[in-house]
């Protein structure tokens, strides 16, 4: 068994995508399991190299002679070598754990039967094959109301069920001391500020913590040295001092790691160190918090509004072994979801998620409005059925039109009616596992989506509940 | 990102593109132009890349 694992992305995605893979070669010690990185993260990608082999895009003499001498024919040459030296690899599977074009362009060339992820069909076009790749596309990422964490997503792509032996992936100190700040984060829109941190790092001292060191790339040193000449007593400044190895280990040798969302916090949750993650809204900390035991989660609307005296006695606590105090969300170990029973928003849209993609009854509390527009949906998906039906009895020229209006109006409602579009991204996406064929198969396949549609839509309002939506709306 | 090679990357990014027409005139095969697709989106991702911020303790 050969399987090749696609991660493009950045180190924080390698370091999610660890756990899955460690359950794939555990489930078949013997397989061969290849991971495909970008040159720049490959070091993050060779932590577990006792059980992954890690291979490189060349990136770089790829687009060597398209950037250096205009030379697109080089360039190609170079890429379809690269692409050819895979495909002799001649994979049983190709796991693309990527969610990019790129991704979904080398995943159709190599060439393999069997994959997983985002893929292109026989005319080149996107393809969404797989069930989660399907819910990735229409509902993951900042801004949407997905409560599955990457690694879950990761793990379901790869067909694995995580256990706690494929999230202690790197040893943990048997005597821990002090605490980790990373200054920084992969984006200035989740870093803090200087003078947060300065204030965070004061209120530390003052609750008697002793040792304190900062962590963060070289870009992020000056912010590190602005931090040091500020504050009054010692800090241990690491910051773009260390490599991925010695990062590694000042992490796995600390009691608890504060910052924002960023690969340190991947570390210690593969180490089982217990983060203190200060969130924002540019961040969706179910997708990506930290998930080691005991790890909490603080929110504020942006960088600036983090009040560092809560940053700090909420991290006395969690040295102490005490309650919360104010987190928003807690994790009670890798292999469970997040416990966060005062997180509100999006809740509505959540409850829409499991009962159109995992058929939970739904739990949500629908608006008037919700109501109205769900209503509104029934009817165009209902007109679009019977104008496939038309279609799959014979000629309708006018179908394909009426068809085309009646999506376009799914739209026009989820405009209206915001938490909806969760409806018209299922059905995008649904749409988008429609390969190329014969007509009347595509037509089969559209008319059975809707189809489906139709009972997703009836689970959310029941038929017997459809005139409450058709009142007049309050004008207020 | 450095001002030469965002210009750079700017440029290859034209470049592909007219490849792109060439390829249509000269009906390169399918899987030719799924490579000159591909090489494309390496090149947009390159420019997202160069822009976003190392990550710690990153070889860059």
């Amino acid at each position: 068994m050969k399987i090749l694992c696609l991660q493009l992305a950045r180190l924080g995605d390698i370091l999610l995508s660890a756990p899955a893979l460690h359950a794939l070669k555990r489930s078949n010690p013997s397989m061969q399991l290849d991971i495909l990185v970008r040159p720049r993260f490959e070091g993050a990608a060779q932590i577990f190299s006792d059980w992954l082999n890690v291979k490189t895009l060349g990136t770089e003499n790829i687009l060597g002679p398209l950037l250096n001498d205009d030379d697109v024919q080089g360039s190609l040459k170079e890429f379809s070598s690269v692409v050819g030296s895979l495909r002799d690899e001649n994979y049983d599977l190709v796991l693309n754990l990527t969610f990019s074009p790129l991704s979904s362009y080398l995943t159709k060339l190599i060439g393999v039967e069997s994959t997983r992820g985002y893929t292109r069909f026989s005319d080149g076009s996107f393809a969404l094959k797989d069930f989660i790749s399907g819910y990735f596309y229409s509902q993951v990422g900042i801004g949407r109301p997905n409560r599955l964490h990457l690694s879950d997503i990761f793990a379901s792509m790869a067909g694995v069920d995580l256990t706690d032996a494929d999230w202690n992936l790197i040893k943990k100190s048997e005597d821990p001391e002090g605490v980790v700040v990373h200054v920084g984060a992969s984006q200035q829109t989740k870093a803090l500020t200087v003078d947060n941190l300065v204030m965070i790092i004061s209120a530390l001292h003052e609750r008697g913590i002793k040792k304190i060191t900062l962590v963060g790339s070289s870009d992020e040193a000056p912010i590190a040295n602005q931090i040091v000449n500020r504050v009054d007593k010692k800090v241990e400044n690491l910051c773009g001092r260390t490599t991925i190895q010695e990062l590694i280990k000042v992490i796995a040798s600390t009691e608890l790691v504060i910052g924002a969302d960023s690969a340190p916090m991947h570390f210690a949750t593969l180490t089982g160190v217990p983060c203190l993650n200060l969130s924002f809204p540019t961040v969706n900390f179910f997708e990506t918090g930290p998930r080691s035991t005991g790890s909490r989660i603080l929110f504020a609307e942006s960088p600036d509004q983090v009040m560092s005296h809560i940053v700090a006695n909420e991290a006395s606590r969690m040295l102490e072994g005490k309650t919360p105090a104010i987190c928003i969300a807690e994790s009670f170990g890798p292999t469970e979801h997040f416990y966060s029973p005062r997180w509100k928003r999006l809740d509505n849209e959540w409850s829409i998620i499991k009962s159109a993609y995992f058929r939970v009854p739904f739990d949500g509390q629908l608006s008037p409005l919700e109501i109205s527009g769900i209503n509104n949906l029934k009817e165009l998906n209902e007109l679009i059925v019977n104008q496939y039906l038309s279609l799959e009895g014979g000629q309708n020229n006018l179908a394909h039109d009426f068809i085309q209006q009646a999506e376009a109006l799914f739209g026009v409602v989820a405009k209206t009616v915001p938490s909806l579009q969760v409806i018209v991204r299922w059905l995008e996406a649904s749409r988008t596992t429609v390969g190329p064929g014969a007509t009347h198969a595509i037509v089969q396949f559209y008319k059975n989506i809707h189809v489906d549609l139709a009972v997703i839509l009836d689970e959310l309002v029941p038929p017997e509940e459809k005139t409450h939506g058709n009142e007049k709306l309050p004008a207020d | 990102m450095a001002k030469e090679l965002e210009f750079r990357l700017k440029r290859a990014l034209e470049l592909l593109e007219k490849a792109g027409q060439d390829f249509k005139t000269k009906k390169s095969s399918f899987e030719d132009s799924l490579h000159l697709e591909a090489l494309k989106e390496l090149v947009k991702e390159q420019v997202i890349n160069e822009n976003s911020m190392p990550s710690t303790g990153e070889a860059r």
